[in-house]
């Protein structure tokens, strides 16, 4: 595959999608990033910003099996992974069989998953980073590819159960969702609002065509002035004292690098830019900083912080 | 496609725009050269001392621009492959088809690269401009003798405050030097001659001719006709050997040579 089919592949992604979610054209190219980096993404917006809506299409026009995973706090871990099931033959022999949780999909959506508890968090963490699970003393492997992307709600954080920080690492991407522009509300009330029609989407990309993007993703070359310019942004954060408690690991100088090729490849270019990793930097590195007291008390938030990284 | 042609480029890419900053660089000496030459004439210096910064410059310039020849900096020059080329470089020990279709494009796109796009063609006017001028400067200063300020004059004073010269005169001209060498006087055998006559011939060959005494040619009219009157030829009737004259001369001579045939007796 050359970089140029890769491209037009892609956008034919976006122009399908696009059918259907009007505007979060950001929010769109993050997600396909972490899809060609092979890894998963936390969504963060305000309810009613088409999170779940812009997953399930992506989902539909890529040809990905799809589960959807309503975070409560009641649910259990084998709620998500699966459990055995008592199976009786036509023989009348009792036997136990596996039956595969929401979390046996290629492409899963954990909404609201900061309201699961930390144990049932845990169970979906240990998917995303083995891309197995193990029930009893069974492990099963889950189908390539496998991307968690969940969401969670900034607002009413009253009976929730907030991502411990090491366990967010675990997330390439953190993409935060914001309102859409008023011609594009005026255009997503247009569609939503007159018609009651399902608009039908084709499969633009298959599976194996996904795979073959993840790995022709891996293949951009970087400059070394590219790679020593992301690293040197991550260890930035961990010299910042003033304004961040805890920098960034170095999980995150490979997240740079790796979104910085995906986005390269999403952009038809055959080489990573210094623009691609300052692009990417906001969502690799706002879940992986924590910032002081004193700047909450210049009331700077994480993307401000990362704003002076970049200067 | 193979590695070679990207590095061959590569490598061809930064030895013509070295050479073109090293080129720059000594036209920027000759400058600094010709400006101290200029502010050491008027300063009444020697020419020479403006070798220093001459050669200060050229060293410490061009060890600079040869250090700011790098992918990055022609890559400014040169938009279209901004940030390719260090890519194509650095990944010169990689091979995928990605990094082929890069070299490729690179490849493509050096085609098109002109050595004009890394010479700053106003810089170099400047440079070339400041240069006639400050030889103009030169020329004018060196053949009128201009100087403005004697430095050195003024350090040999500042060097020597308490007799300072009350007129600038040629020291070396005021310094006399006995000698007692006796030969300045001449060959000692002369000098006993006393009052007696001394006969000297000058060498025409070594004489020297003071051009300054020499006249302009005069002109002479000589009379043509001799008057008869002035010259008379008288028929003697004896010819030259018979003459008393000779015959007496005749004899003179053959007594000094009889003379000298007996030993002077």
């Amino acid at each position: 595959m050359h970089v140029e089919d890769a491209k037009k592949m892609i956008d034919g992604v976006f122009r399908e999608a696009g059918k259907v979610v009007i505007g979060q054209s950001e929010m769109m190219s993050q997600v396909m990033i972490a899809m060609l980096c092979n890894s998963h993404a936390l969504i963060e917006g305000y309810p009613g910003l088409a999170k779940t809506l812009a997953v399930k299409t992506l989902s539909q026009v890529t040809d990905l099996s799809f589960s959807r995973i309503q975070n409560t706090p009641d649910l259990m871990p084998s709620d998500i992974t699966g459990t055995y099931i008592i199976e009786e033959a036509s023989s009348g022999k009792r036997s136990f069989k596996f039956q595969p949780g929401p979390v046996f999909a290629n492409l899963v959506l954990a909404d609201e998953i900061n309201r699961a508890t930390p144990k049932t968090q845990s169970a979906i963490l240990e998917a995303m980073q083995e891309h197995q699970v193990t029930v009893g003393n069974q492990t099963y492997k889950l189908e390539e590819p496998f991307f968690v992307l969940a969401t969670q709600n900034p607002i009413e954080q009253e009976g929730t159960y907030p991502l411990p920080e090491a366990q967010s690492d675990r997330f390439l991407l953190k993409i935060n969702v914001g309102y859409p522009k008023p011609d594009e509300e005026l255009a997503i009330v247009d569609r939503f609002a007159e018609t009651l029609e399902q608009t039908g989407l084709r499969k633009m990309v298959k599976k194996n065509d996904l795979i073959a993007l993840q790995n022709l993703a891996r293949k951009v070359p970087v400059a070394n002035d590219i790679k020593k310019y992301a690293v040197e942004i991550v260890a930035r954060t961990r010299m910042k004292k003033d304004l961040l408690e805890y920098g960034a690991s170095p999980r995150a100088s490979i997240g740079l690098i790796l979104a910085g090729k995906a986005r390269a490849l999403l952009n038809g270019r055959k080489f990573v830019s210094k623009d691609d990793i300052q692009a990417v930097a906001f969502p690799i590195l706002r879940h992986r900083i924590i910032p002081t007291f004193e700047a909450e008390r210049q009331n700077l938030s994480t993307d401000d912080i990362i704003k002076q990284l970049l200067k | 496609m193979a590695r070679k042609p990207i590095q061959a480029a590569l490598d061809e890419l930064k030895g013509t725009v070295s050479t073109i900053a090293i080129t720059q660089s000594l036209l920027d000496a000759f400058v600094v050269f010709s400006i101290a030459l200029l502010i050491l004439i008027l300063s009444g210096f020697k020419w020479y001392w403006a070798l220093i910064p001459f050669g200060a410059y050229l060293i410490i310039h061009t060890f600079t621009t040869a250090r700011a020849v790098n992918l990055l900096n022609i890559e400014k020059r040169v938009p279209a492959l901004y940030e390719q080329l260090r890519t194509a470089n650095d990944s010169v020990n990689m091979d995928n088809e990605v990094v082929d279709a890069l070299r490729f494009d690179v490849l493509r796109a050096l085609r098109d690269v002109r050595n004009s796009y890394f010479i700053r063609f106003g810089k170099l006017t400047s440079r070339i401009m400041t240069l006639v001028l400050t030889s103009f400067l030169i020329i004018f200063a060196s053949s009128m003798n201009v100087v403005l300020v004697d430095v050195p004059a003024i350090v040999k004073i500042a060097s020597n405050p308490t007799r300072p010269p009350l007129y600038d005169i040629n020291n070396s001209l005021l310094i006399f030097n006995e000698s007692t060498d006796q030969g300045i006087y001449g060959e000692a055998s002369l000098a006993e001659l006393g009052y007696e006559e001394l006969n000297l011939q000058i060498n025409p060959v070594e004489a020297g001719i003071d051009i300054s005494q020499v006249s302009s040619p005069e002109e002479h009219n000589f009379q043509s006709y001799v008057p008869s009157g002035d010259i008379q030829a008288q028929q003697s009737g004896i010819n030259y050997e018979e003459s008393s004259v000779v015959k007496n001369n005749l004899k003179i001579v053959k007594n000094y040579f009889a003379g000298i045939a007996n030993g002077g007796k």
